[in-house]
């Protein structure tokens, strides 16, 4: 599970410009997309897992759910003083079993390195025919496996995954994904707009890299050997 | 270009087949990859890859009667390679690196093994191996059947004991001296039987048989008329221990399914020996002679001569000839699958653009090709269908697409006819890049071809070819339509042309028309004017798009003849001749790529080089190579010089187009037609280090007038306080132009020029 | 655009319609149907934009393929 605070981008970014998980591609209106896929009765239970500063949680509220945000981060949870949340690990979120509708996990389900136990957590969570929906980086395209050590070296990109990776881990966790949608075009929309901020994507790189040499094996890597794209997926509790 | 399309390519391309070797060996050791581990002196991986397919390496090796030698691709070369000897080389000196197989978990199906030669050995090996429980029945009072009539300086019994006791120690309940009756059989409890009890031996489970009096046994599955009942081995063929070994391996794949209840025929192919489709192009390999081993087996020295004699069969023919798929590293059959994946939305993997618009389409690959597959031909199918689906990059090949524009464009084009009659019998199309590269020769060759065609009209325009090459199928239709209307409104005149690339797009798209090439007109009439001289024999290099135009080839080194000009053929010429890069507009999405074509195309003769195209001949003279164009020696002083001299940049191209129109109109109407646009009047001063970054950046000089222009009559610009600059930018079509710059007396100094195709929307909310 | 390099090309230049000094602005420009504001120098009066060379060769440029990239 990420935390903001600790993330490059984070300190990088103002507040009105947040980092990837603050200010995600797409934003809101990708949320409310990937959410109408499941057509959720009014008034759902819906958790939203690493809720940052409770943007999505706003609109949730808004829209008339019960939403409730957990997040590992005190700081950011300060930012939700209206709204229901508690500081919680996604892979011990104390609610009880079966309690929700929907489970949300806004760019950063790849990111939390225990991904297949808050998999777990979240089908415990949800009742039979429950949704868990979710917004993330992935790799789009993968010319060199041993690529993949590079990424490790980033704070936000160390837990990238492939279309077919991500599927079968949810998949395996017992759900079954109705919904995959690709939204590179979003995502790099957002790249874009860090360009025109920091200069280059050689610069957003260096920021998400840990060290110098790190930034410069990152942006080879990116450069030609693993492409990164955006998604939403919706998937339900089945069985 | 769909799956199913995509597929067909794929498996056209052989490169992945298994070399005969490997194919004839029914168990299909990988003797490629033991030859090459054994001729870097590595032993030890060339055992390893002979103990994975042989479980007993050292019996197999004595005893083999070498199948995989029957194809061998050295056999006609200096002899087949030595297979047996060389595996029994690796064995003497690894055998000791034999590890116990992992073993699956054990399962509760029990397997019947009767008889204990090679056959029902390996049966029974394979399916230990599976976790099922085995019991082996032998006549005799010891295993190995067949083998102990070798002579034991072939193969003695203690390496037969050996490598069969590895086997049996692997959990196999082994019952000696007992021979099974129909009797003793029904007895028995157990899920599925393999008979492997050589010729002639008892029927236990009255199976039936055939006339006569073999066993009826499918000889894909290894089944007999009972359905849990399998044979193989020397009841089924004349004794081979390889093939025994073969058949065990088999018929227990087929107990394996039919113990798990599923299809025991589904994708069981090349299975056993067969024929490959890989081909190895041999005819440059020189014969080497067989090195024969010593009675006790090779030295390591003699090993590694011989492995190094095999040649490591594979097709390449196209990669060894075309620097773009070199380029690549890999072979069309994996290029072909990330292509698709390039296209393929559902997995999401879009690979490299840039690798489908590097191709010249050439075609060189297909006339190589065992298989005639072309690679060129798929490429520009991918760039249609990236065109028509909007996944081309709108910047790709935008820039010649707007060549081709400015010259059909109304200002730059040419229709006219040599008396002001409506029609003409024959049609003069130099092509556009003539008239770009030299416009001089434009009215000449006019005047030579008039002097032997009646009604000779001319047309100055883009053949359409960089549409083509850029998969834009509905532009260049449309620029076909466009000519074609003309052509009819002209009475059908004859085309005379000058360029082989417009002949291929005219005889693709409107084969009704009948075309011919000035040089054969030239031969015809003998026009080649008498006793040009060269310094030195001219090697010809054929442009691409003349590949199985011999009329035109034959009629080029016809004119050299009739020249004196002394000339010869390069290795690759005529229907092998190279692409100089300018072709499938490579030279745009892969400018290195096409220095590397180039550098290697300009080193394969010392000589200085003659074409027929003046694009070529613009790329070779600018790689540093001296090479004449054919209307060079029949028109042009001072050949040296001329071979030597760069083509024109591309503001100079256009110019020249024009210049070409203004002098055919003098030619035929008399009339002067100077063609000046507003813009032109502002004169650049360029130093010869702006010229370059204009060129680099790709900004015509034309583009620079435009704004310039632009400033000067509208004032919208920006002034440098300090150095009393002017920055002004105009956008024509798609892309912005900047242009920094000065009036000196009556011109304009140009202190920098560069573009962008992000628009300006004004203001952000 | 770096402020340091914006304020060096305000102290450089001018309108040349109207004379007037440039101000930082955000200007929105757009490619394929993508937007995205950019603080660069406008005039004061006139609202033209100037994108210096860097901007054209560096930034845009990099987006530009970004975005042609499938
Ligand atoms: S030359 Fe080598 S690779 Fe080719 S068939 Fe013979 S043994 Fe096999
Ligand atoms: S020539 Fe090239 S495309 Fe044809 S089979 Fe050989 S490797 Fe494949
Ligand atoms: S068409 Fe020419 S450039 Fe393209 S792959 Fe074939 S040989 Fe190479």
């Amino acid at each position: 599970m990420p935390d903001c605070a600790r993330c490059s981008l984070f300190q990088l970014e103002s507040e009105n410009e947040g980092c990837l998980h603050l200010n995600r591609p797409g934003g809101l209106e990708l949320t409310n997309t990937a959410l109408a896929s499941c057509k959720l009765p009014a008034s759902a239970s819906v958790l939203d897992a690493a809720c940052g500063a409770g943007a999505t949680l706003q609109s949730l509220r808004d829209q008339g759910y019960g939403a409730i945000g957990i997040d590992l981060s005190m700081e950011m949870l300060r930012k939700c003083a209206l709204l229901t949340t508690t500081q919680a690990h996604c892979n011990q979120v104390p609610l009880p079993s079966l309690s929700q509708d929907a489970v949300l996990m806004e760019c950063a389900l790849s990111l939390s390195n225990e991904m297949v136990s808050a998999l777990t957590e979240f089908y415990r969570l949800l009742r039979p025919g429950g949704w868990l929906v979710v917004t993330d980086i992935y790799i789009r395209e993968l010319h060199d496996p041993q690529a993949m050590d590079c990424l490790t070296g980033s704070s936000c990109l160390s837990g990238a995954k492939t279309e077919v990776e991500i599927r079968s881990k949810i998949e395996g966790a017992g759900f079954s994904i109705r919904n995959w949608q690709d939204q590179t075009l979003v995502f790099k929309q957002w790249l874009a707009r860090m360009v025109f901020k920091l200069g280059s994507l050689d610069a957003f790189y260096r920021q998400l890299s840990a060290c110098e040499t790190g930034s410069q094996a990152l942006a080879n890597t990116l450069g030609n050997k693993i492409k990164l794209g955006y998604y939403w997926l919706s998937a339900q509790k089945t069985g | 270009m769909d799956q199913t399309r995509l597929r067909e390519l794929e498996d056209q391309c052989i490169q992945e087949c298994a070399p005969p070797c490997a194919a004839h060996c029914p168990v299909h050791v990988d003797v490629r990859a033991l030859t090459s581990a054994i001729a870097t002196g590595d032993f030890q991986t060339a055992f390893k890859t002979l103990y994975k397919t042989v479980p007993f390496p050292e019996i197999i090796a004595r005893t083999c009667n070498q199948p995989c030698q029957a194809a061998c691709y050295r056999k006609s070369v200096g002899g087949d390679i030595q297979v047996a000897a060389l595996e029994l080389a690796c064995i003497q000196r690894y055998d000791h690196l034999i590890t116990k197989p992992m073993l699956l978990p054990q399962k509760d199906a029990r397997v019947l093994i009767i008889g204990g030669g090679l056959s029902g050995l390996t049966a029974a090996f394979e399916l230990v191996k599976k976790g099922y429980q085995v019991a082996l029945y032998e006549r005799e009072n010891r295993l190995g059947g067949r083998l102990w009539s070798y002579n034991e300086d072939q193969l003695h019994g203690e390496v037969i004991h050996r490598e069969i006791e590895r086997i049996i120690d692997l959990g196999i309940e082994v019952h000696f001296n007992t021979e099974l009756t129909p009797a003793s059989v029904s007895s028995l409890q157990f899920d599925a039987c393999y008979l492997g009890t050589g010729a002639g031996a008892s029927n236990p489970f009255n199976l039936l048989t055939n006339p006569n009096h073999s066993l009826q046994v499918n000889t894909d599955t290894f089944q007999t008329s009972q359905a849990n009942v399998f044979a193989g081995g020397s009841l089924l063929r004349p004794p081979s221990t390889i093939f025994s070994v073969s058949d065990g391996r088999r018929a227990a794949i087929s107990i394996d399914r039919f113990l798990q209840n599923v299809s025991l025929t589904a994708s069981r192919v090349n299975e056993g020996a067969y024929n490959t489709r890989l081909i190895t192009n041999i005819s440059k390999v020189d014969s080497v002679e067989i090195v024969p081993p010593a009675p006790t087996g090779y030295s390591v020295a003699d090993a590694i001569a011989e492995a190094n004699r095999c040649l490591q069969c594979d097709c390449m023919e196209c990669v060894k000839v075309c620097e773009y798929l070199k380029h690549y590293g890999s072979y069309p059959r994996k290029y072909v699958r990330e292509i698709y994946n390039n296209l393929s939305i559902i997995m999401r993997t879009r690979t490299s653009n840039k690798m489908i618009n590097s191709c010249t389409l050439c075609g060189l690959c297909e006339e190589v090709c065992p298989t005639d597959l072309n690679m060129g031909v798929v490429n520009n199918e991918v760039r249609q269908t990236m065109v028509k689906t909007g996944k081309m990059p709108p910047s790709a090949h935008d820039f010649a697409l707007r060549d081709m524009a400015f010259s059909n464009d109304a200002r730059v084009a040419l229709n006219l006819t040599a008396d002001g009659s409506e029609t003409c019998d024959y049609l003069f199309f130099p092509g556009c890049q003539l008239s770009a590269s030299n416009p001089e020769y434009i009215p000449k060759l006019y005047q030579s071809l008039a002097s032997v065609l009646p009604k000779l009209g001319v047309m100055l325009r883009c053949c359409g070819a960089p549409a083509d090459w850029s998969g834009e199928q509905e532009l260049f239709a449309q620029t076909m339509l466009e000519f074609k209307t003309q052509w009819l409104a002209l009475g059908k005149p004859k085309l005379v042309l000058a360029c082989t690339s417009c002949l291929r797009m005219f005889s693709t798209a409107l084969p009704e028309i009948e075309t011919l090439s000035a040089w054969q007109v030239f031969e015809a009439h003998t026009l080649f004017p008498a006793s040009r001289q060269y310094s030195r024999s001219l090697a010809i290099h054929d442009p691409c798009t003349s590949r199985y135009v011999d009329k035109w080839q034959d009629a080029v080194r016809t004119g050299l003849d009739a020249m004196g000009i002394t000339h010869h053929e390069l290795e690759m010429s005529r229907d092998l001749t190279e692409c100089c890069g300018y072709g499938g507009v490579a030279w745009l999405a892969h400018p290195e790529l096409v220095q590397d074509i180039l550098k290697r195309r300009a080193s394969e003769d010392e000589a200085d080089y003659l074409t027929y195209c003046v694009m070529c001949r613009d790329l070779l003279a600018g790689q540093g190579k001296p090479t004449l164009h054919l209307l060079d020696l029949i028109f042009g002083e001072n050949l040296d010089q001329l071979a030597r001299r760069k083509g024109p940049d591309y503001s100079q191209r256009h110019e020249n187009r024009l210049r070409a129109k203004e002098k055919m109109i003098k030619l035929i109407t008399g009339k002067e037609h100077p063609m000046t646009e507003s813009y032109e009047r502002y004169t650049l001063l360029l130093t010869p280090e702006m010229r370059v970054t204009l060129e680099e950046r790709l900004i015509l000089v034309e583009d620079v007038q435009k704004v310039i222009e632009f400033a000067e009559t509208s004032g919208e610009s920006f002034k440098n306080q300090q150095t009393g600059h002017t920055l002004a930018f105009f956008k024509p079509n798609l892309i912005t132009y900047w242009v920094e710059f000065s009036r000196e007396g009556d011109a304009w100094r140009v202190h920098n020029a560069y573009s962008h195709r992000m628009e300006l929307e004004g203001r952000a909310s | 655009m770096s402020d340091s390099s914006l304020d060096s090309l305000k102290s450089q230049w001018t309108c040349g319609k109207c004379g007037a000094p440039l101000e930082v602005a955000s200007v929105n420009v757009s490619y394929l149907g993508s937007g995205y504001p950019v603080d660069m120098l406008v005039c004061k009066n006139c609202k033209r934009p100037l994108v210096p060379a860097e901007l054209a060769l560096g930034k845009m440029l990099e987006v530009e393929k970004l975005m042609e990239d499938k």
